[in-house]
């Protein structure tokens, strides 16, 4: 799928499209690679941003061309005309809007309409924040084919670079594929470090049904 | 041919070129043309033109659909006909062309059924016309197959710029012609090569689920054939999908509901029972095995209620879901994870029983269940028990995916708990350390232990600890008393730990407790000694121990304290990372909270020190030394006296140290207050020293509020908004604050009005912005009369209007948060004395804060955002009465016909006289929803309407 003038590396290269809702964090999530910084401010994309992001793998280097595209209606420029020649794709939902995981479906749909059978991984952003809506149990979309989810957080890099390692192996058709060495990141903004996991885990343990208790700390009434 | 070239160069340059700039403006060129009304005639020009490549052709396709979809009501109506008959040729000319082409044709003609009414759309409706033109065109079936399949999926496509009331209207129009399209699929099931699309079709009119009768199904020969397509090669996905959409679509709330199924439900499940072998088949693909784990899921999920009768058939379905759970992909097991969950709710719930109507006889029901799953369950946790075990090469793996297994582990440590509340806990701990002796027992004969064993079942041992009775006598003491000889392995170590403290509580209780204290004590003391990761669970587990069993510990103090320091200095060998050493912060906290007041104050004191010590070694140096600093070096020790002032519940002895303190906290403020991080971390310590020690806080907090205040004019730290508003919570209706309360709400207010005058600061300052308002609704719930009479209220209103159509979403509520709190001001007994003054700050203002919330609501925000902004809008209209409703039919009245029908603005206005006469608030988003979606049907409407609706930006000058 080399198109001709794309190629302007010498290594392969593949065009990524990311959809989802607007504020679910595309941009924030390319930029982490990019310039490493993390926007608090809330700009949204018009039409698309195309970002050319390397990786170096077992196999030697490849690029993603990575193509930012607007979220919200409003904003949205040539939707599914950005989607020609996507030869992967990430959905974005931010699991703190419940909404965002509802219109999945949607942008899913939309998506194979025009690129047909593409791996496609599902992202549920925002996991290190507390008052989450979506929980991981109740994400269920990627039962359907080709479908991958991964829980990230743009703010703090986690598993930044699994979503791109997912669609590489798919690429290549190769599972053992790996990355050799991480991209240089931004330093997080906030650590999900192992003790904040322990006291999750312990928190976690209660029940899976039972909504998270929200922590008095942060929360006005 | 000049446009189609133009469009043609620019899709290259969108597509290929290297340079952002140029591809930026094709871009642009492009998203301008498609809004012209020549878009229409050269895109169809376009897919005519035999040179045209695929990317042309899939992006004028995808115009065509757009203009139909968006703009179609730019065409006067009698060129409805003409465009129907160009699409249908476009479909013929199309059926062996790109399908990706064909497929966004299909979706234009849809597009077009969605909007045209039945009558006017001639020969019989869209259904009855394609049927007749199938008939006519038998070559051409697959583009009509494909545009049968998306017909459904269209109805609820907010892309189309259809009116709700007709959206419903082709809802109906569908499914009365549901006939039609199944005999039509029917046909096409004869026809080898139509026989996947028919599938796909099929699965997609089943959306109409409730529109189908189900007798109707169960002996319907499309899904007899998907049924007998399961173990097909070519048709299994679309099988796969139709079978999928049937099992939700049998799916049933209680037994009543599923009698209705029944026949279809007894039709799938056989056939899918045969699929069960190529779960373990290797030779499948990965995919394949994941299609059919998922029936088995999707069975599990939606058939819960029926298979919790514990009937013969419904054993065998659990069967079949223990082997997907058996499955050694992690991705496939976890997909039943839900259904034993959801099981557990239906067996133990007592809802599920309900029916039954007497105790005993619910009693018995549950009991009789509970024995039928019971070796299920039991097959469960020896299964799901053996995913937590550490893989061989754990250390070898990368960060992240040690984090994915952890995440794996906590899914599983969910499964138990299921299993261990249907099963009970005591059996569920029996089998755990059956497995525990069992892997202690193998390292007797062997000569080096394999430790993984071992720490998975003391793992799972911990993840239901919940469960197990403090009365437990005869596993726990045993377990307890293993733990001092498990070697230490780091992993083990730090499971062993939390273990420690997951039983923290049994511990207590347990008679034989105090006993196994102190080597429990020592298993923690040498977890914080081995790696960071042990000392972060032993940390924790300190917590738990010194919270659970604080009176027992009472006579241990100084050994406590001793291990409380060594952890803070980090000089010894104890390898406690700052962030977990706050559990020891907290865990000394809370066993001091036990003591005599004269003991605990001295206590407080010792436990300051080792924080205290090295800020005021830093402040010795000087200022320059301390605004050198990095933050980090700062924040580690103020975050620790935060956890003290919030877990040491003694008001008096915390504002004792809190006062002590001060000049130390002053310098910090004085030198750093540039230096966000410093700053939260500091406020945040404030806050709690405020919170426990509340009206002891005496002098201090007036010298705290005054440097806020006055830093606040030049840093414009967010947090020290939040501070005051946690000082609002407290202090806010005291009569004896009420005067230097008012100045600093007033200087805040000023100073960030000041900071906001237009949108544009909005947007770049959302963190002030959503601090400052949040802080605002507080003023008006905790001290109206500071609030109201004060010169700051009227500014602090134009700001918030300034800011209402701010994208950031915290911010955006806040304010429109901020905006209904005073609409609701009259709910409350204390507010009522105000409505004098908020009237007169409001009224004035009415028509201006109204016509920004109608366009808020029909466009300035994004949609996600329309209850927020529907509620304000409610809010004001049963505030204001008569008076709202003049405002908003000014402000409706500002959108032309164009964009909404008068019909439409007035059942708007019928919702918001309905809220003003009394009705609740929660019945009447409706309307408000329908005229929101009606304004933003399409970009040239809603631009029409935001025009309408200006000016939003109010630019006021403040004089501070």
């Amino acid at each position: 799928m080399a198109l001709p003038n794309q190629q302007t590396v010498e290594y392969p290269s593949f065009k990524l499209v990311i959809v989802g809702d607007g504020g679910t964090g595309k941009t924030t999530f390319v930029k982490r690679h990019l310039t490493g910084e993390f926007e608090k401010k809330y700009e949204p994309t018009i039409g698309v941003e195309v970002h050319p992001l390397d990786f170096f793998t077992n196999c030697g280097k490849i690029r993603f061309y990575c193509w930012d595209t607007a979220g919200q209606e409003k904003f949205g420029g040539l939707r599914d005309g950005y989607y020609i020649h996507g030869q992967c794709a990430i959905i974005m939902f931010d699991v703190t809007a419940r909404l965002t995981y509802k219109n999945v479906p949607t942008w899913h749909r939309d998506l194979c309409r025009v690129c047909e059978n593409i791996p496609i991984v599902l992202c549920g952003n925002k996991v290190d924040v507390k008052n989450r809506q979506v929980k991981a149990k109740q994400v269920t979309f990627h039962r359907k084919k080709n479908l991958q989810y991964y829980e990230i957080s743009a703010k703090s890099n986690y598993n930044f670079e699994k979503p791109f390692l997912y669609l590489a192996r798919k690429l290549a058709g190769d599972a053992n594929l790996h990355f050799v060495e991480s991209p240089a990141l931004a330093p997080p903004e906030v650590q999900i470090d192992i003790a904040a996991q322990q006291q999750h885990e312990a928190e976690l343990l209660q029940a899976a049904s039972q909504p998270l208790p929200d922590d008095d700390d942060d929360t006005f009434e | 041919m000049a446009l189609e070239n133009i469009v043609k160069e620019a899709l290259n340059a969108l597509y290929h070129h290297p340079d952002d700039a140029v591809r930026s403006q094709a871009d642009q060129w492009l998203q301008n043309f498609q809004r012209t009304i020549d878009a229409w005639q050269v895109s169809d020009n376009l897919l005519h033109d035999a040179s045209s490549n695929v990317e042309t052709q899939i992006f004028c396709s995808q115009t065509l659909r757009s203009k139909v979809q968006r703009d179609f009501e730019e065409l006067p109506s009698e060129a409805f006909r003409s465009l129907r008959d160009s699409l249908n040729n476009l479909l013929k000319t199309f059926h062996k062309g790109p399908p990706k082409v064909r497929t966004q044709i299909s979706l234009a003609v849809a597009a077009l059924a969605v909007q045209v009414p039945a009558e006017d759309w001639g020969d019989g409706g869209i259904m009855n016309w394609l049927r007749d033109e199938m008939n006519a065109h038998p070559d051409i079936v697959p583009s009509f197959l494909e545009l049968l399949r998306v017909l459904p999926e269209e109805i609820f496509n907010y892309k189309i710029a259809a009116r709700p009331d007709r959206r419903r209207k082709f809802e109906n129009e569908l499914a009365s012609t549901m006939d039609v399209a199944l005999g039509i699929l029917t046909a096409c099931l004869n026809i080898p090569e139509l026989k996947e699309q028919a599938l796909e079709a099929f699965a997609s009119w089943l959306r109409l689920r409730h529109r189908i009768p189900a007798s109707m199904l169960a002996t319907h020969p499309l899904v007899l054939t998907a049924l007998s397509s399961l173990t097909s090669d070519v048709l299994s996905e679309a099988a796969v999908n139709v079978i999928s959409e049937l099992i939700h679509y049998t799916s049933a709330r209680n037994l009543e509901g599923f009698s209705v199924q029944m026949p279809l439900i007894q039709a799938i499940v056989p056939q899918v029972m045969n699929l069960k072998p190529q779960l373990r088949d290797s030779s499948k693909d990965e995919e394949d095995v994941k299609a059919i784990a998922r029936l088995f899921a999707d069975m599990g999920d939606s058939y819960v209620e029926l298979i919790a009768t514990g009937s013969d058939e419904s054993m065998l379905i659990v069967h079949a879901l223990l082997e997907v759970a058996a499955h050694p992909e992690y991705d496939i097991a976890s997909m039943t994870f839900n259904f034993w969950h959801n099981l557990q709710i239906c067996l133990i719930e007592r809802e599920s029983y309900v029916s039954l109507g007497n105790e005993s006889l619910i009693e018995a029901e549950r009991n009789r269940r509970v024995q039928v799953f019971r070796s299920s369950y039991e097959t469960l946790v020896s299964l799901v028990s053996c995913k937590v075990q550490y893989p061989q090469d754990y250390s070898e793996l990368s960060k992240e995916d040690q984090k994915d297994f952890k995440q794996t582990r906590y899914a599983v440590a969910d499964v138990l708990i299921d299993a261990a509340l249907v099963l009970g806990g005591e059996p569920t701990l029996k089998i755990l350390y059956m497995k525990l002796v069992e892997a202690l027992s193998g390292h007797q004969n062997g000569d080096m232990m394999d430790w993984r064993p071992s720490e998975a079942a003391l793992y799972c041992i911990r993840a239901i600890s919940d469960l197990v009775p403090f009365t437990e006598a005869e596993v726990m003491p045993q377990i307890m008393s293993l733990l001092p000889k498990l070697p230490h392995q780091s992993l083990l170590l730090q499971t062993v730990c939390l273990t420690v403290g997951a039983y923290s509580k049994w511990l207590d209780a347990a008679q034989s407790g105090l006993s196994f204290l102190p080597s429990v004590i020592d298993i923690l003391v040498s977890g914080m000694s081995m790696s960071e990761d042990s000392a972060a669970a032993a940390a924790l587990a300190f917590r738990h121990i010194c919270d659970d069993c604080g009176k027992k510990l009472r006579g241990s103090l100084d050994g406590l304290f001793q291990i409380y320091q060594r952890a803070m200095t980090g000089e010894d060998s104890f390898k406690v990372a700052a962030q977990d050493s706050l559990h020891l912060v907290e865990a000394l906290s809370i066993v001091i909270t036990e003591l005599p007041p004269d003991q605990a104050k001295k206590a407080l004191e010792a436990l300051c020190i080792p924080a205290v010590a090295p800020l005021q070694e830093v402040i010795n140096q000087g200022p320059l030394v301390l605004g050198q600093k990095p933050a980090r070096e700062i924040t580690v020790h103020i975050d620790r006296l935060a956890n003290i002032f919030r877990y040491v519940n003694n008001p008096e002895a915390v504002a004792d140290a809190i006062q002590r303190l001060w000049p130390l906290f002053k310098a910090i403020f004085d030198t750093r207050a540039w230096d966000m991080r410093t700053m939260e971390s500091l406020c945040r310590a404030c806050k709690h020293a405020v919170r426990t020690s509340k009206r002891f806080m005496g002098v201090t907090i007036g010298a705290m509020l005054e440097e806020i205040q006055g830093l606040y004019k030049q840093h414009h730290q967010p947090c020290f908004l939040y501070l005051s508003s946690e000082v609002m919570k407290i202090f806010g209706s005291d009569p004896s604050c009420a005067d230097y309360l008012k100045v600093l709400i007033e200087s805040l207010f000023s100073n960030t009005a000041c900071l906001l005058t237009k949108i544009q600061d909005f947007t770049s300052r959302p963190d002030i912005a959503d601090d400052c308002f949040l802080l605002a609704s507080r003023c008006i719930r905790y001290c109206p009369h500071l609030l109201f009479p004060s010169l700051v209220f009227p500014s602090l209103v134009e700001c918030s209007m300034i800011g209402i159509t701010v994208q950031h979403r915290e911010a955006s509520n806040s304010i429109l948060s901020f905006l209904s709190d005073i609409f609701d001001l009259g709910k409350s007994s204390q507010g009522q004395q105000f409505i004098s003054i908020r009237d007169s700050v409001i009224v004035p203002r009415g028509a201006s804060i109204t016509r920004i919330l109608v366009a808020a609501s029909t466009g300035a925000l994004p949609s996600s955002r329309l209850e927020t902004v529907a509620y304000a809008l409610l809010a004001l209209s049963r505030a204001y009465g008569a008076k709202a409703l003049e405002w908003a039919k000014e402000s409706v009245s500002l959108i032309p016909v164009s964009a909404a029908t008068d019909m439409e603005k007035s059942r708007f206005l019928q919702a918001l006289s309905d809220a003003a006469s009394g009705a609740d608030i929660k019945g009447l988003t409706v309307p408000i929803e329908e005229l929101s979606e009606v304004c933003r049907r399409n970009r040239t409407v809603q631009e029409i309407v935001q025009e309408a609706l200006r000016p939003l930006e109010l630019n006021l000058v403040y004089v501070s």
